[in-house]
C-alpha cells in the first residue's frame, strides 16, 4: 500500500526528532522528496529553536518547591490492604467501631494480645494491621499522627528483626519498605519531606507549616534508631553468608531512614549519602 | 521504540503510585515531564517568566487532579498537556492577548555557561521569526506544531490531548508546516534561520 504524503512527513519528523538527517529520511520517500525537504527544513528550524530553550536550574528548583508546598497540603495516604479490602475507603467512624467491637467482646481479647507479636505471614497478623489502622485515624493533631507513624515504624523494625531471625529475608525486605514509609509519613506531619531516590532530591523543610515541638518524637526516634542499629548488627553477625548482603542493605536502609529524619528535625545540613541530603529549614522557600 | 514503551510503563507505574499517595512519585513525574511542559509553555507564551509560573501551576494541578485521571487509552502526557493548554488559554484570556506574542528575551534562559552573546542574539532573532510565522496558522495548526515540536509529543499523544484523531493531527501538521514554510520562504528567512540555528 502506498504511503501517503502525510504519513511520510510524519515518519520523517519522528526520525528527525531522534537525530536522523533530513536526506536520510527523504531517501526512503523519493516520490515526495522535493516537497518533503522543504517542509522538513521548516520543521527543523522550529525544532532547533525549541531545543535551545532551556530552563535554569533555579527555575526548576522553584517549581519543585511549589510542588512540595502543594504536596504538604495533601494528607499522606496510607492505603492498607487486607485480603482485598481497601481500608482507605472505610470511613473513620466505621473503623473505630470495628476496633471497639473487637475489644469489647472479651473472647477476642486474648487473640488481639497474641496478634501483637505477630509478623507478616502469621495467621493473626491481619488483626494487628486492623488495630494499627485504627490507631492511625485516632490522633487529631499532626504531632499525634507523626508520633503514631514513628511508633509503627518501630513496630515494623521489630518485625524486620523477627523475620530475619526466622530466615524470612524476602518478607523482611518488604517490611523494611513499610518501615521507611512510616518514617516518611512521620516526617511529613512535622513539616519535612524526604526523597531518597537516585535523582538526588533533597530533603526540604516545608514553608508555612507551624513549627511543631518535636522533642518527644526525636527522643523516640533516637531510641528506636539505636535499638534497630544494635539489633541489626547482631543479626548481621549471626547470619549465614548468603543472607548477609541483603541484611546489610536492610541495615543501611533503616539506619539511613532514622538518621535522615533526625537530622532533618534538627535542621541539620550534613550530607548523609550521595542520594539524600538534609538541608537547613527555609532553604527552598520561595 | 522499545525505550519508549519502557518509559510509558515507568510513567504508568509512577502515576499509579502517585494516585495511591506516594509523594516521591509526584517528584519523579515532575522530573520526567518538566522539560517538555516548560518548552511547550515557553513557546506558546514567549515569556520565560510566565512559562515558569504556568509550568509550576501545571504540576500543582496535577497533584490536585491526579486522582481523577483514568487509564482509558489516553497517555498521561496528553492529560498533562491538556492541563497546560487550558492554563495557557486562561493566561491569554486574563491578559487579553493573542495566542502568540513576540518573544521577550526568551533566549535569556539559555544557560550562559554554554552560549555566548552572539549566539544568544542569533537564537532570539530565529525564534522571533518563527513565532511571527506561526501567527499565520490557525489555532489548531499552531497547537499541533507547538505540542509536536516544542512539547515533543507523538502524534497519538497530541491527538488525545487535543481530542482529535491521529489522521487529523497529521493533516494539521502538514498544513501548518506548509504555511510556516511559505511564510518563512516569502520573507527569505529560512536560509538565514537555518544558519543562525545551526550556529
Amino acid at each position: 500500500m502506498k504511503v501517503t504524503f502525510e504519513d511520510a512527513l510524519n515518519d520523517c519528523l519522528d526520525r528527525m526528532a531522534e537525530g536522523e538527517d533530513i536526506n536520510k529520511c527523504v531517501a526512503g520517500y523519493s516520490e515526495y522528496a522535493d516537497e518533503l525537504v522543504r517542509l522538513l527544513e521548516a520543521a527543523r528550524s522550529t525544532m532547533q529553536a525549541n531545543s535551545s530553550l532551556t530552563f535554569s536550574p533555579a527555575a526548576k528548583a522553584r517549581g519543585l518547591a511549589k510542588l512540595n508546598r502543594a504536596l504538604s497540603r495533601q494528607r499522606p495516604s496510607s492505603r492498607w490492604r487486607l485480603r482485598g479490602i481497601h481500608f482507605r475507603s472505610v470511613p473513620r467512624p466505621v473503623l473505630l467501631g470495628i476496633f471497639a467491637i473487637v475489644i469489647t467482646f472479651g473472647a477476642v481479647g486474648s487473640t488481639t494480645a497474641a496478634s501483637s507479636d505477630s509478623v507478616p505471614g502469621d495467621p493473626l497478623y491481619w488483626l494487628k494491621s486492623l488495630k494499627e489502622r485504627a490507631l492511625l485515624v485516632m490522633p487529631r493533631s499532626e504531632m499525634g499522627r507523626a508520633e503514631a507513624h514513628a511508633s509503627l515504624a518501630s513496630e515494623r523494625g521489630e518485625e524486620v528483626r523477627r523475620l530475619i531471625a526466622r530466615g524470612k529475608i524476602h518478607e523482611a525486605e518488604d517490611t523494611m519498605l513499610r518501615l521507611n514509609e512510616h518514617l516518611n509519613a512521620s516526617a511529613g506531619y512535622v513539616g519535612v519531606l524526604i526523597f531518597g531516590d537516585p535523582l538526588e532530591m533533597p530533603t526540604v523543610r516545608l514553608s508555612g507549616r507551624p513549627s511543631l515541638t518535636a522533642s518527644t518524637l526525636k527522643s523516640s526516634l533516637k531510641q528506636d534508631g539505636t535499638l534497630m542499629r544494635v539489633e541489626m548488627l547482631r543479626l548481621l553477625h549471626d547470619a549465614p553468608g548468603p543472607q548477609q548482603r541483603r541484611i546489610r542493605l536492610m541495615f543501611r536502609q533503616s539506619d539511613l531512614g532514622y538518621r535522615v529524619l533526625l537530622d532533618a528535625l534538627d535542621g541539620g545540613s550534613v550530607s548523609i549519602s550521595p542520594f539524600v541530603q538534609a538541608v537547613p529549614p527555609g532553604r527552598y522557600v520561595r | 521504540m522499545l525505550a519508549k514503551i519502557g518509559s510509558q510503563n515507568e510513567v504508568s507505574d509512577l502515576v499509579m503510585k502517585a494516585q495511591e499517595g506516594d509523594q516521591s512519585s509526584f517528584a519523579l513525574l515532575y522530573e520526567r515531564f518538566f522539560d517538555q511542559i516548560f518548552r511547550y509553555v515557553s513557546f506558546k507564551t514567549g515569556s520565560p517568566t510566565e512559562a515558569e509560573d504556568i509550568t509550576g501551576e501545571v504540576f500543582v494541578r496535577m497533584i490536585e487532579s491526579i486522582h481523577r485521571f483514568k487509564w482509558q487509552g489516553h497517555p498521561f502526557s496528553s492529560w498533562l498537556f491538556r492541563i497546560a493548554h487550558n492554563l495557557i488559554v486562561d493566561y491569554f484570556r486574563k491578559k487579553g492577548k493573542k495566542a502568540l506574542v513576540p518573544l521577550e528575551g526568551s533566549a535569556d534562559n539559555l544557560r550562559s555557561a554554554h552560549v555566548d552573546v552572539d549566539r544568544r542574539i542569533d537564537l532570539e532573532i530565529a525564534m522571533d521569526e518563527i513565532r511571527r510565522a506561526m501567527e499565520g496558522l490557525t489555532d489548531l495548526q499552531r497547537e499541533v506544531i507547538s505540542m509536536r515540536f516544542a512539547g515533543g509529543l507523538s502524534v497519538a499523544e497530541t491527538a488525545r490531548a487535543i481530542g482529535k484523531k491521529d489522521n487529523a493531527i497529521k493533516a494539521l501538521q502538514h498544513a501548518g508546516l506548509k504555511k510556516l514554510r511559505m511564510t518563512l520562504a516569502a520573507e527569505n528567512s529560512l536560509p538565514v534561520l537555518l544558519h543562525q540555528l545551526e550556529g
